[in-house]
């Protein structure tokens, strides 16, 4: 790995980022916002990293070993000082993982986790106990929610405190935030890895939040990476010279939804797969997203364990008309305008616009669109009141499991169906450590998931970062969490 | 006039409450769960419901409004949901930002406004006239962020010279004041051209030029004075309009100012934030306008003796044979 | 010389304020830009070359041809269509918005000014409470509050714009109703409604027409910056801020998409900006010629 370039240029030391909103806090479990995560990601590290091939890599822990169904023995790295000189020890993993669970934001994650039955075992040997026996547990402490935070210092600050001036063990520390405009992280000359070159001295975290002023920071030379390109902005930029895009899967999938546990317009699985049928999702997924996504041809992303091809062949317009017979004779009512819910993203309403046009076509049917604002929809979407029947939502399966990506089919309070069936395949591939048989599981998952139509997936779209022609190092990240740590100028 | 002013200042206590109540009436039929927002879709809806008793969103409509009322007088406007940090703070982050646009197009605005008023008045009929009044039409009717857009157009896509987005270094500033000046210039221009229109057609004027003056005397000494008044009010105006946050012009510049910071609060339904800065946006909108009101009776001798202001004894006296300026006794 | 006071008698207040509006050559030039303007939307079934909605794919992203005028956008929808389409939507929030705030502000207005003490008191500081919000804040709370759509945003434009027909009707009133044909009246035995729909609102109108054709042009701004930033009117509608919205991200490769929907709006309010001024120099007694 080349080093850094000694500065007659300062850019050549330091990394400039753009990203699409400001963070709440820099505390792994403060917010749920994905900005945040890439942020702190570069200030604290995990027990274990994810190499995304299944396989994972000591990091803060050396090794580890399953103790029994529910416990994980970790052993630590020793000398680890977190940025403000104490030491990281058991009792800093403990209280993370306490506080992980607790905490509304990350209890989606680690809600797995039982905070209390974690225990130190000695100053560097540390158990992390599961309420159930639960396979993706590397997975999930290898995610930023995951990063090891120090007791002492947030016992003696406060959790607003150490969201605005975190405190981690990571590559770079915390140097200062301007409210609007950036957050600046300075290198870590103590960092405990020795092994790894960190190459740029400063980083600074810039907030744009317009998606083609963030391309044109890229071309200009402001702005030395930019999360969140637009997918027609990547065409421009990997055209210019001295830029270049770097586009790679996601863990995220945009798909259809209906509701028919609390409303049954759309309860016949027919009208389902009659409007499944009756899209060329392929033809209109290239054209709205271009190299912004990929045709979505399962229920989550096809970097994800498991995944399987259930959908490329569901367009067949006489199939859709024969699904629509079926569903008038069970009393469908072909005559009646219909509701679609989105909210109001750009490529998603394009989208809609053509699937409408679609359905009028093929079916005859109605369609119109409702967009609400996101804060409404996701509060109607959960209220369980059955508002919304039909709606374009996504998910992002931020962990990197397919358990995650597929919560929406999962809970007490789903809304996609109410199959017990599904909901035991889907508990049992959860619990499944042998990595064959989950494969299987999933599968069989997909299947149902095909056979009952719940959902109709649309697109997974891509991670998509510009940068300077000059930047190495960088690996796109399925999770939108990308590693600034090993990055470096030419 | 003291007096005039202390009734204002009083009476701007229970309408920044009345503002309060109306913003806090109106985020509580917004639909949309905070808690909700904040913890993101997957989460479960115990760890919604957990986070809701945090926030104290449980309380019913009255007490929260209270205790928000309660804290205000006492200077605690709340923190905000997302970033936990002070509502004041946060705010005061951003009005230097929002602050800086607000006085740069003003500056813009009267600079060139009454400039080309002037011009426009003065030479009716001739082709600069004509040319101030296309530009002021145009001016007032293009939309301000679609002149923002072509401008960035222009200048940033297609000369490059120009950054496009944030607001941080003066080239920043220039295409942001330009685009919210060039709407106020118009304006100024406008209201000064029609104010020195009627001012020329007074009879203290046609006295003046009588007198033999030099029409460029009679113009600035006696006429200019006069016809300012207004537009200083109108100046005086668009400046407080745009501390209000050019809310549409900093979304099309990502500045990160007052305005847009409302839009996404609003759009993350973070009340605290919506809240507080609705009330210090209002607070200070409407000092600037009883400023504007006090200057303008102060500039206009009209007004000031109605509140028993003493009138300069010098406006009575001839100085060397010409009127001092002054409006008509 | 007494037919000549006979016949200019004759002619009413209307016939002579219109005459005086009609010679202002800019005035009328923006009323034939006005009409032209609704007669494009009213007629757009029939003069666009193509449905507001009708995609098509490879079209997708063109510069302005003879076959698409200003251009296709990113479902290869025609512009030059949408912009038609949209003149019907934006022209109807503008003018019903502008309606809500006459009808609500005026009726407030009038009543604040006619009655006085305690109700003028009660009303105006609750214009004044409205006031103090800068109207686009007012405007983007009040459409989060009630969603998208064109009613709604209507109703945001026309709530944002209360204060201000609150106050012209207000100030109109209270020069009026200490004339003396008001009191000749009164002592008649006119009831109060009788006064105020009868004599009072038609003799205050002249402020307020020209407030509302300068209304009129900043509602429609409004509504388009309120479905510009993602609230107020959402697609498939052709509004002209949603258009300007839509195009947004396509400005560095393709600033068509952009350009012809401002322009539409532009011409808008200048032929409203025109008519008002007009109409303000026709209306207004003090600028004798």
């Amino acid at each position: 790995m080349a080093g850094c370039g000694k500065s007659e240029d300062t850019k050549k030391d330091t990394l400039t980022v753009a990203f699409r909103n400001e963070p709440a806090n820099m505390d792994p479990t403060g917010s749920s916002s994905l900005t945040a995560f890439c942020i702190q990601f570069q200030n604290f590290d995990r027990l274990v990293i994810n190499n995304g091939d299944g396989t994972f890599s000591p990091s803060l822990a050396k090794e580890w070993e399953q103790i029994d169904p529910l416990t994980y023995r970790f052993y630590l790295q020793e000398g680890v000082k977190f940025h403000d000189g104490s030491e990281m020890t058991a009792e800093d993993v403990v209280y993370t993982i306490a506080r992980a669970e607790k905490s509304s934001f990350s209890s989606s994650f680690f809600g797995y986790f039982n905070g209390e039955a974690c225990q130190a075992v000695d100053d560097y040997t540390v158990d992390i106990v599961t309420y159930e026996p639960f396979a993706p547990f590397l997975t999930y402490l290898s995610s930023s929610r995951g990063s090891i935070v120090p007791k002492a210092y947030i016992e003696e600050v406060g959790d607003e405190a150490f969201g605005r001036n975190p405190v981690g063990t990571g590559a770079y520390k915390f140097d200062s935030w301007t409210s609007g405009d950036n957050i600046t992280m300075v290198k870590n000359e103590d960092y405990w890895n020795k092994d790894k070159n960190v190459a740029c001295n400063k980083i600074i975290n810039r907030f744009v939040t317009d998606t083609s002023a963030r391309a044109i920071e890229i071309e200009s030379g402001s702005v030395d990476v930019s999360l969140h390109v637009a997918g027609n902005d990547a065409a421009r930029l990997e055209t210019t010279d001295g830029v270049t895009t770097q586009i790679g899967p996601s863990y995220s999938t945009t798909y259809l939804r209906f509701d028919i546990v609390n409303n049954d317009i759309f309860a016949d699985v027919n009208i389902r797969k009659a409007l499944r049928a009756a899209i060329d999702m392929k033809t209109i997924v290239e054209t709205v997203w271009g190299n912004g996504g990929e045709f979505a041809q399962s229920y989550y992303s096809p970097v994800l364990l498991g995944w399987k091809d259930v959908c490329s062949n569901d367009y067949d317009e006489e199939a859709a008309k024969q699904y629509l017979a079926e569903a008038v004779a069970n009393g469908f009512d072909t005559s009646k305008t219909y509701t679609i819910y989105c909210n109001g993203d750009s490529l998603e309403t394009n989208a809609i616009q053509a699937f409408m046009s679609q359905w009028k076509k093929v079916l005859g049917l109605n369609f119109e669109m409702n967009i609400m604002d996101n804060a409404t929809l996701t509060s109607k979407l959960n209220e369980g009141t059955g508002e919304i029947p039909f709606v374009v939502s996504s998910t992002n399966a931020a962990a990197g499991d397919p358990d995650h990506g597929l919560f929406v089919y999962k809970g007490t309070s789903c809304t996609t169906h109410n199959d017990p069936a599904l909901f035991n395949l889907i508990s049992e591939a959860a619990a499944e450590f042998d990595v064959e048989k989950r494969i299987t599981l999933y599968g069989q998952v997909q299947d149902m998931l095909h056979d009952g139509c719940y959902t109709i997936p649309i697109v997974n779209t891509n991670a998509i970062y510009g940068l300077n022609a000059a930047v190495q190092g960088l690996k796109t990240d399925p999770g939108y969490v990308p590693d600034f740590t090993s990055v470096y100028f030419e | 006039m003291y007096k005039y002013i202390l009734k204002r200042l009083i009476l701007l206590l229970p309408v920044l409450i009345g503002v309060s109540l109306v913003v806090f009436v109106m985020l509580e039929i917004t639909p949309g769960d905070p808690a909700r927002q904040l913890a993101g879709a997957d989460a479960s809806e115990e760890a919604v419901e957990q986070l809701r008793e945090q926030m104290g969103l449980n309380d019913p409509a009255i007490t929260r409004f209270v205790r928000y009322i309660w804290n205000a007088c006492h200077g605690d406007l709340g923190a905000s949901y997302t970033t936990k940090a002070p509502v004041i703070h946060e705010i005061m982050n951003r009005f230097p930002t929002t602050f800086t646009l607000a006085c740069l197009s003003t500056l813009i605005a009267g600079c060139t406004g009454i400039l080309l008023g002037i011009i426009s008045a003065t030479h009716q009929y001739s082709f600069l006239d004509r040319f101030a009044t296309v530009f002021a039409l145009l001016g007032v009717s293009m939309p301000v962020f679609w002149l923002g857009m072509l401008l960035i157009v222009f200048f940033s896509v297609n000369l490059a010279i120009l950054p496009s987005s944030g607001f941080s270094t003066p080239l920043h500033w220039i295409m942001p004041a330009v685009a919210v000046g060039y709407r106020s210039s118009a304006i100024i221009t406008r209201q000064t051209r029609s104010s020195m229109l009627e001012v020329i057609r007074q009879d203290y004027i046609r006295t003046a030029r009588a007198k033999g003056q030099t029409e460029k005397v009679v113009i600035y000494k006696h006429a200019l004075k006069n016809a300012l008044i207004p537009v200083i009010t109108v100046l005086g105006l668009q400046f407080g309009a745009g501390l209000g946050g050019a809310v549409v012009t900093e979304t099309v510049f990502s500045i990160p100012g007052l305005g847009k910071l409302m839009v996404d609060s609003i759009n993350s339904r973070n009340y605290p934030m919506v809240q507080g800065g609705v009330l210090i946006i209002a607070c200070v909108f409407t000092l600037v306008n009883l400023a504007v009101d006090v200057i303008y009776a102060y500039l206009d001798p009209r007004i000031k003796s109605q509140y028993g202001g003493r009138v300069k004894a010098k406006k009575l006296v001839k100085t060397k044979g010409t009127e001092k300026g002054g409006g008509q006794e | 010389m007494s037919e000549q006071v006979l016949s200019t008698k004759k002619k009413s207040m209307g016939a002579e304020k219109f005459h005086a509006f009609m010679k202002n050559k800019l005035a009328v030039a923006g009323a034939v830009l006005l009409i032209i303007m609704i007669l494009l939307a009213a007629f757009s079934p029939v003069i666009a070359p193509y449905g507001f909605d009708e995609q098509n794919y490879e079209a997708a992203r063109q510069t302005p041809s003879l076959s698409h005028l200003a251009g296709t956008d990113e479902l290869g929808r025609d512009i030059f269509s949408r912009i038609l389409y949209g003149g019907r939507v934006s022209l109807t929030i503008g003018i019903i918005s502008v309606g809500i705030g006459v009808l609500c502000g005026g009726s407030l207005g009038i009543l604040a000014a006619y009655y006085g003490g305690t109700a003028e008191t009660i009303i105006m500081r609750f214009i004044d409470i409205l006031m103090a919000i800068p109207s686009i804040i007012l405007s983007i709370s009040i459409c989060a509050a009630l969603g998208s759509g064109i009613v709604n945003t209507m109703i945001a434009v026309g709530i944002s714009s209360i204060p201000t027909y609150a106050r012209v009707f207000r100030s109109s009133v209270i020069s009026e109703k200490s004339k003396e044909y008001i009191e000749a009246a009164r002592a008649v035995g006119a009831g109060n409604a009788r006064i105020i729909l009868k004599h009072i609102i038609p003799n205050s109108l002249a402020p307020v027409i020209v407030q509302a054709s300068l209304g009129v042009a900043q509602a429609i701004t409004t509504a388009a910056s309120l479905s510009f930033i993602g609230l107020g009117i959402q697609p498939p509608n052709p509004e002209w801020g949603a258009l300007l919205s839509g195009g947004r991200q396509y400005i560095r490769d393709f600033p068509h998409m952009v350009v012809y929907p401002g322009i539409a709006i532009m011409l808008t309010v200048l032929a409203l900006n025109l008519i008002g001024d007009g109409l303000r120099d026709a209306l207004d007694p003090r600028l004798k010629r």
